[in-house]
């Protein structure tokens, strides 16, 4: 009741014009900044940081909670029109994003990332404002060998995203995952592979790698093509197709909803909460379909679902945040900064003397994705006319914009040379029919799992025992081992049952035929 | 639909035109401090002002305690649009004709990075420049990505490095050309303290007890990467308290305070801000810290000194340029940081963070730096990580 009546107070904060505006505009801006691929939300809500300064704590925040709604739709954008991920959380969309987009079905795939956006905006919105605390409470029972374990646990969804060659899957994963030791190492201080750039000091960065063999690598792997057969993604089925049918509503309705609270739970805990969520809501999905060899080809539960669950991790990350002052991930670390800088201090008082503030924000949060959905949905016709364009000169837009995106990353060539390099290795992985979702998930998580097992080492003394003394840590190892031998057990029983089954059945046919 | 009945040539040439056009582009703008931020702000500075006659309203209307920023607001909307005519009277003619860029190693939100926003929404405030000045993020590599980068910019004076300790500590555990002598610093700014805290359910209720345990059972510290301040804090206490010490490097220090609370580690360093809302809710308490006098919010908390351990480390952050920028120029910018670092919003962020006024002019900066270094070999040394 309490939670009704501030919630009501804090619609009463967001309704007021000023800060309806703001949600807007940082919407507004948040989506076009965000379709650069260079510049995923973190960028842009640093970027325009400044541009909410001098109004009052509220409105600066909601406008950059704006930004970084629109930042993230923004780049679901570019991930399905054009299979160049803006940032790690949206990997998993170009998958079947993208195949949808080829197939004349981006205006479709957008209506669903902008709806399964909406769902787990709302979703998430709620259960931040009933869970806060308590999940606060979760993420500090979160330590060293609990994050490895999660870490192994998004790792296991390798396999699903091979499309049947596990073993291809897996040299791309540790292909990433050898990307990811570039760079200084955090444990010994020690710098490894870097050949004295210093460029590398810092590591490789995700965006360059992911442009590069996505969108670059497939341009490349196009190249090769006769005219005819890359012009086929041109053909479009009719005007009406450009929006999502009910049907296609109904069909991705609960995998947004699944996704969602996959995402709200993963986002709580600190590190890559948002990119392992989309590939756990993926891999679920994908697990749970009747007919999971449609995914990699254009099913559009593969993008509602995890697109749903990059949206509710961003409400989850909010939880250790705003109660306990440790920001969950890079955008909440910089909306962490902003609160400091309007003097407002993070922690339980923060719900007791600026309660105002905090329901303004939960509430703001709804609106901000009341007005995406308003803003997009219209526009997703415009959007996807991109598609028609003639290859060649999409071929360029893209080409532009990834150099544009990877330069913008330090304003440096560095990037850029690292890009072409990225987008070779693409086309090299595409030739090899290797799959290269594995690889981007590989440097994503590679360094945090590196981490997160050589600080339970040593806290540890040196005992593997860490991992499966520690509760939470063998539950998620023991969810890990049931995800890898499920689709084994699975295949032998109905192997089992087919023998047992199969040898009547076909006597009852052949009798029938006879008969 | 258009039809495309051109040869394969078209293909070609397109593809080539997309490779060559961008790096041309790009070429143009790399030799100059960052167009690419600069832009940014064109917007902003446009934006404001509307938005303000918006947001005014409202501020009377919310019971917010925001009624002084968004007066404040008021005044830095006026002076962007004003395009700003006060020029710090120190500055050479015709300084600065085109915008500043604040270069920081921390990422949105860290400390560098708070310090470069908040001084220049008080050189706005106080309208010191002719020009905009913009931050831009060149994190990595414990700060080696920023000082490589601004060492490679000319020495104008439009590219400006926001500093901390790592300045000292970077370039003897990295493989880099790049050392303290490189830069002409201009002002050392603020002081932060570190703290050592521990979970509010330990037994330990000084830093003596803690050293006592470490001493007989098994204590677990914790902080950031090797190398860095934290981790030498522990190793001097180690070292002087004699026991053996097992310290766990965390990427942030929050990640480091998760882990405290978790049970992983036992004690770890950490500003006060980074855990000030876990000490709020009553997780964590602080035992001592390394400050060379106490710190005026924690009155009651003793130093590493007043405990019978004699080490002395602070966090510092400030501003420096490259070595070859003109004297007057320096001067011009550290008049410049200085005024700013009188404007409210700035002494409010500053009190708001537990943040101390450490001003040295540039030539004594110079010789902490000198001083901090050679420290800071022996330590490194003894610890094994320094580069040969």
């Amino acid at each position: 009741m309490e939670a009704f009546t501030g919630l009501m107070g804090g619609f009463a904060v967001a309704l007021q014009p000023a800060n309806l505006l703001a949600a807007f505009i940082g919407c507004l801006i948040g989506t076009i900044i965000g379709v650069l691929p260079g510049i995923g939300p973190v960028s842009a809500v640093a970027l325009l940081l400044p541009l909410t300064f001098g109004q009052p704590a509220v409105t600066s925040i909601i406008m950059l909670a704006g930004i970084y709604y629109g930042a993230m739709y923004g780049g679901a954008l570019t991930s399905i029109l054009i299979n160049a991920p803006g940032e790690s959380a949206s990997v998993v969309t170009t998958l079947d994003g993208y195949q949808m987009a080829k197939q004349g079905r981006g205006g479709v795939a957008l209506g669903i990332s902008a709806i399964a956006s909406f769902v787990a905006g709302t979703i998430g919105v709620l259960l931040l404002m009933l869970l806060a605390p308590a999940m606060a409470d979760v993420a500090l029972s979160f330590g060293p060998a609990e994050n490895f374990a999660l870490m192994i646990l998004g790792l296991t969804t390798v396999a699903a995203l091979g499309s049947g060659n596990t073993v291809k899957a897996l040299i791309s994963a540790v292909l990433g995952l050898m990307l990811a030791t570039v760079g200084i190492d955090a444990v010994s201080g020690r710098t490894r592979f870097t050949f004295g750039f210093v460029e590398l000091l810092g590591g490789i960065d995700f965006v360059v790698v992911a442009i590069g063999i996505f969108a670059l690598g497939d341009i490349l792997a196009n190249v090769e093509r006769s005219r005819e057969q890359v012009n086929v993604r041109i053909d479009y089925g009719g005007f009406r197709n450009l929006w999502p049918s009910w049907q296609d509503i109904r069909q991705t309705f609960f995998p947004m909803l699944r996704g969602t609270f996959i995402g709200f739970f993963a986002g709580v805990l600190p590190g890559a909460g948002a990119t392992i969520s989309s590939f756990l809501s993926y891999i679920v999905e994908k697990r749970v379909s009747k007919t999971p060899e449609r995914f990699g080809k254009g099913a559009p539960e593969g993008v509602a679902g995890p697109e749903a669950a990059n949206n509710a991790a961003t409400a989850g990350a909010m939880a250790p945040m705003l109660v306990l002052g440790i920001p969950g991930s890079a955008t909440t670390a910089v909306i962490y900064g902003a609160l400091l800088m309007f003097g407002l201090r993070p922690g339980p008082t923060l719900f007791i003397q600026n309660a105002d503030f905090v329901w303004g924000l939960f509430a703001s949060m709804y609106v901000g994705n009341v007005m995406l959905l308003i803003l997009n949905l219209p526009l997703v016709g415009v959007f996807a006319q991109v598609v028609r364009l003639p290859y060649p000169i999409l071929t360029f837009v893209i080409v532009l914009f990834s150099v544009l995106g990877a330069f913008g990353l330090n304003n440096s060539l560095f990037e850029v040379y690292l890009l072409f390099i990225f987008g070779i290795v693409g086309y090299v992985l595409s030739k090899a029919s290797i799959p290269a979702a594995p690889l981007a998930l590989g440097l994503v998580l590679g360094p945090l799992m590196e981490r997160a097992f050589r600080q339970s080492l040593i806290a540890s003394r040196g005992s593997y025992l860490v991992f499966v003394q520690r509760p939470i840590s063998l539950g998620i190892l023991v969810l890990a081992l049931c995800f890898m031998a499920l689709p084994t057990l699975l295949g032998l029983y109905t192997k089992r049952r087919e023998q047992r089954q199969g040898p009547a059945g076909t006597a009852e046919m052949l009798g029938e035929r006879k008969g | 639909m258009i039809s495309w009945q051109h040869s394969w040539k078209r293909l070609v040439l397109a593809s080539i035109l997309a490779l060559i056009m961008p790096i041309i582009a790009a070429c143009g703008s790399a030799p100059e401090t960052s167009t690419a931020p600069a832009q940014s702000t064109a917007p902003a500075a446009a934006a404001s002002p509307a938005q303000n006659t918006e947001a005014s309203p409202a501020a009377s209307v919310a019971a917010e305690p925001a009624a002084s920023a968004s007066g404040q607001g008021t005044t830095a909307a006026a002076s962007a649009s004003g395009a700003g005519t006060t020029v710090a009277a120190s500055c050479p003619e015709g300084f600065p004709n085109k915008p500043i860029t604040f270069v920081t190693w921390s990422n949105p939100g860290g400390g560098g990075d708070v310090l470069g926003r908040a001084m220049i929404t008080a050189i706005e405030n106080q309208n010191l420049l002719s020009q905009p000045v913009v931050i831009e993020n060149r994190a990595g590599g414990s700060g080696a990505v920023g000082m490589a980068h601004v060492v490679q910019q000319p020495a104008n004076g439009y590219t400006v490095l926001i500093v901390t300790k790592n300045l000292t500590l970077t370039p003897l555990t990295q493989n880099l050309d790049t050392d303290y002598q490189d830069f002409k610093p201009i002002q050392r700014t603020q002081l932060e303290p570190f703290f050592v805290a521990v979970r509010t359910d330990s037994p330990w209720n000084s830093l003596k007890d803690l050293v006592a345990a470490a001493k007989t059972e098994n204590v677990t510290f914790g902080g950031a990467f090797a190398g860095s301040t934290d981790n030498m804090m522990f190793s001097l206490l180690a070292d002087k308290a004699g026991f053996e010490l097992t310290y766990v490097p965390f990427e942030s220090g929050g990640e480091a305070a998760t882990a405290l609370v978790g049970g992983t580690v036992d004690a770890i360093s950490a500003s006060p801000q980074e855990v000030a809302a876990l000490v709020d809710a009553g997780k964590l308490k602080f035992l001592a810290t390394p400050s060379a006098q106490r710190v005026p919010d924690f009155p009651d908390l003793p130093t590493f000194k007043d405990e019978g351990f004699d080490i002395t480390l602070e966090q510092w952050r400030g501003f420096v340029y490259h070595k070859d920028v003109p004297d007057e120029i320096v001067e011009c910018m550290d008049t410049v940081l200085r005024q700013a670092s009188q404007d409210p919003s700035f002494q409010k962020y500053m009190e708001e963070s537990g943040l101390a006024n450490g001003y040295l002019p540039g030539d004594e900066f110079y010789a902490l730096l000198e001083k901090e270094t050679n420290e800071n070999r022996a330590f490194l040394e003894e610890a094994g990580l320094l580069n040969q």
